[in-house]
């Protein structure tokens, strides 16, 4: 009896022990899985940083470590050779108006839909999700039907129209899905917050501004960041646009697409030093708000 | 003129099938406090919110101060309300949270902060003034919640179970807290509740609802001692009133497990109602029940044997269980000085006949309602 006593809690810390393994198998997977990713990942990411440094012409010389290494080579010739700067200037331009813009409109949309009860509210929630079902690249050659039909490419500012067209589109492309998020957003909030601040005495715009605004702030961050990275992103649209303008009324993607687009006369490393550069702004905005981002997509607005 | 009126209220929820709340009508004096209890899903909530301005009335009429108010809105209607769960803003301090509704009134900055001061000072939240609530434990977001509402003095102070989310502990010392603001400020209270102790000792005059209808209104004791059907009966004291059904004849009252004789006054009462040969409900009180020679040679018409099912120890006092057929469990509370009894144990119980309820068995009314009414 006292031997047994005696005996049993040594094998029990060496089962224990045995069972290490077994007990973090979980854990040693998720790792295994997070740094097959983060590799996947940042591969892509060093080589074009690095070839942003090398000067050299073909893509398949390229090594992941410059061989020609110089720091500014590259960068001097796409401001030289190339329209980047305006190509940057338009870019970032756009996708501030258009962040701008989609964010009014969605923080007022969403409060809309979560907090006021009226006939067509249903169907309007459905229309928001039926619109994310059509593929946005279906659209386009209507888009270009309707921007020739206005007038945009005869007009003598055909450039800024185009802009401004674009603007509208990419704040209406921005709304749909993000006021759905925001409006979910808003729900977390309880009404209970909304009553009591009427009881207090706050007006209808008092208890949006200054109870609900406050609270939702995080989400805001989120949705003006998937507001502004859009039309940096996106190709596809503005190739459509202004394929037939000047080489400063284009975009980045657009401009530097260009870069690559002939096999026998590209220059990747320029390109790369375009992408880098064009990097930085979305990179910084994620490092600065990446607390609201993790933040604002994981909780509701009020905690414990 | 009463301060508060609440004539012919009805509330019927857009996509309800039933009304919530049906013809609830309500005089308020000045200074009174009024608990409306019920069962959960009985229409209290709903009522406050009605009159709180956070739903609309569906007929009916709302008279504050001689006006009829019912589409006045919310922030136009004096009043400060606590919330069942709280409804801090996360976003403030304690002081902002407290302050806010001062600030929306346009007070000048000093003042707020006195009245703030003050009214932290008198709920102990001094020395967390300046943290967020969600830095707080349940009971200090509870009397934030509390200041919030006592910082500003409107016509009308509106609670919905303010203290269901604390321990048994702190809802006793919070209750009483709670009548002590209550009469230092003067102003009408209304005070939503599902607990009929919160009810009792906190009213002036109790509304008790059912399903959406006002079962009995008046004060804690003709509550307790005058109910007006077995709901009320039922719902105002612990352990709760025993009903047992059974029939009266000339002066007695017998169910399957005992025959006692009703007191004088109520025999002439059954008599007079015309239940004699009826079936009817006793209903009696487990302070009704008890044992002992010394109750034995009071009540010797009304004594009856039977078997402990269970015993309740509970300090001061013991709740025995037993067997009352058709109904299960019949309760009575013997207090010290009365014997002891084990379980299973056959013991001579008393009924105390003056002290006796009856029921209608198909209205469910009670008979001596009116009459003791009048007394
Ligand atoms: N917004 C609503 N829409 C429809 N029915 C409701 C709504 N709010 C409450 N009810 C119904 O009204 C009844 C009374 O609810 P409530 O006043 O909250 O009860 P209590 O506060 O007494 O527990 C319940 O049956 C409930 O289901
Ligand atoms: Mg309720």
């Amino acid at each position: 009896m006292e031997n047994t006593m005696k005996l049993n809690p040594a094998r029990k810390t060496k089962s224990l022990n045995r069972n290490f393994l077994m007990r973090n198998m979980g854990l040693i997977a998720s790792y295994t899985f997070l740094i097959v990713m983060a590799i996947i990942i940042i591969y892509p990411i060093l080589l074009t940083i690095m070839s942003a440094f090398n000067v050299s012409n073909t893509l398949y010389s390229t090594s992941f470590f410059p061989e020609n290494f110089s720091f500014t080579e590259n960068f001097k010739s796409l401001f030289n050779d190339t329209a980047y700067l305006s190509w940057y200037t338009n870019t970032f331009l756009l996708s501030i108006v258009t962040m701008v813009l989609s964010t009014v409109i969605v923080v007022v949309s969403g409060f809309v839909y979560s907090r006021y009860r009226y006939a067509s509210r249903k169907s309007a929630l459905m229309s928001l999700l039926i619109i994310q079902i059509v593929p946005s690249g279906s659209g386009l050659i209507a888009l270009y039907a309707m921007a020739s039909s206005i007038g945009i490419y005869s007009s003598e500012n055909a450039t800024l129209y185009t802009y401004i067209f674009m603007t509208l589109i990419y704040t209406a492309l921005g709304t749909t899905m993000n006021t759905l998020l925001m409006k979910g957003y808003y729900d977390s909030i309880p009404r209970d917050l909304d009553e009591s601040a009427k009881i207090d005495g706050a007006t209808q715009l008092q208890i949006f501004t200054e109870i609900l605004l406050p609270l939702v702030k995080p989400m805001i961050v989120v949705i003006a960041i998937f507001c502004f990275l859009g039309p940096i992103g996106d190709i596809i649209m503005p190739k459509f646009l202004i394929a037939s303008m000047s080489s400063d009324s284009k975009t980045l993607a657009v401009g530097l697409m260009g870069l690559i687009n002939d096999i026998k006369d590209s220059n990747y490393n320029v390109f790369a030093a375009g992408a880098v550069l064009a990097a930085i702004p979305p990179v910084l905005v994620f490092y600065k708000f990446q607390d609201y981002i993790v933040g604002g997509l994981t909780s509701g607005g009020v905690k414990g | 003129m009463s301060k508060i009126s609440l004539r012919n209220i009805v509330k019927k929820y857009p996509n309800a099938e039933h009304c919530s709340v049906s013809d609830f009508n309500l005089d308020i004096e000045e200074g009174e406090f009024i608990v409306l209890v019920g069962p959960s899903g009985c229409g209290k909530s709903t009522t406050l919110r009605m009159i709180a301005g956070l739903e609309d009335i569906t007929s009916g009429e709302f008279i504050l101060d001689g006006e009829v108010v019912n589409n006045v809105s919310s922030k136009d209607r004096d009043i400060a309300m606590v919330f069942q769960s709280y409804a801090l803003y996360p976003h403030m301090s304690v002081r902002e949270n407290v302050g806010y509704g001062l600030k929306l009134r346009n007070y000048p900055a000093e003042t707020t902060k006195k009245q703030v001061d003050e009214i932290s000072k008198d709920l102990f939240l001094t020395q967390y003034l300046e943290r967020k609530p969600k830095e707080l434990s349940g009971g200090q977001r509870q009397r934030v919640a509390l200041g919030r509402a006592m910082v500003r003095t409107p016509k009308l102070y509106l609670m919905d179970e303010p203290l269901s989310n604390l321990d048994a502990k702190l809802r006793t010392t919070t209750r009483s807290e709670i009548s002590r603001m209550h009469r230092a400020k003067g102003a009408i209270t209304i005070y939503v509740t599902h607990d009929q102790v919160e009810a009792m000792t906190m009213a002036d005059r109790i509304v008790l609802m059912s399903m959406g209808e006002v079962q009995q209104i008046g004060s804690p004791k003709e509550l307790f001692t005058n109910p007006k059907n077995c709901f009320v009966a039922t719902f105002m004291g612990m352990p709760s009133m025993n009903l047992i059904e059974g029939s009266y004849k000339a002066g007695n009252f017998s169910c399957d497990s005992f025959t006692i004789a009703v007191s004088d006054t109520d025999k002439k009462i059954l008599d007079d109602a015309g239940y004699d040969g009826k079936s009817l409900f006793l209903g009696a009180r487990s302070s009704a029940i008890r044992s002992g020679k010394k109750y034995e040679e009071a009540f010797p018409n009304s004594c009856f044997e039977t078997t402990a099912m269970n015993v309740e120890y509970l300090g001061d006092s013991v709740n025995v269980f037993f067997n009352a057929e058709p109904n299960n469990l019949f309760v009575g509370t013997l207090g010290t000085g009365e014997r002891e009894v084990e379980v299973d144990e056959k013991v001579t119980l008393v009924l105390d006949n003056t002290k006796l309820h009856f029921f209608d068995s198909e209205t469910e009314e009670s008979i001596k309602y009116t009459i003791n009414q009048v007394k």
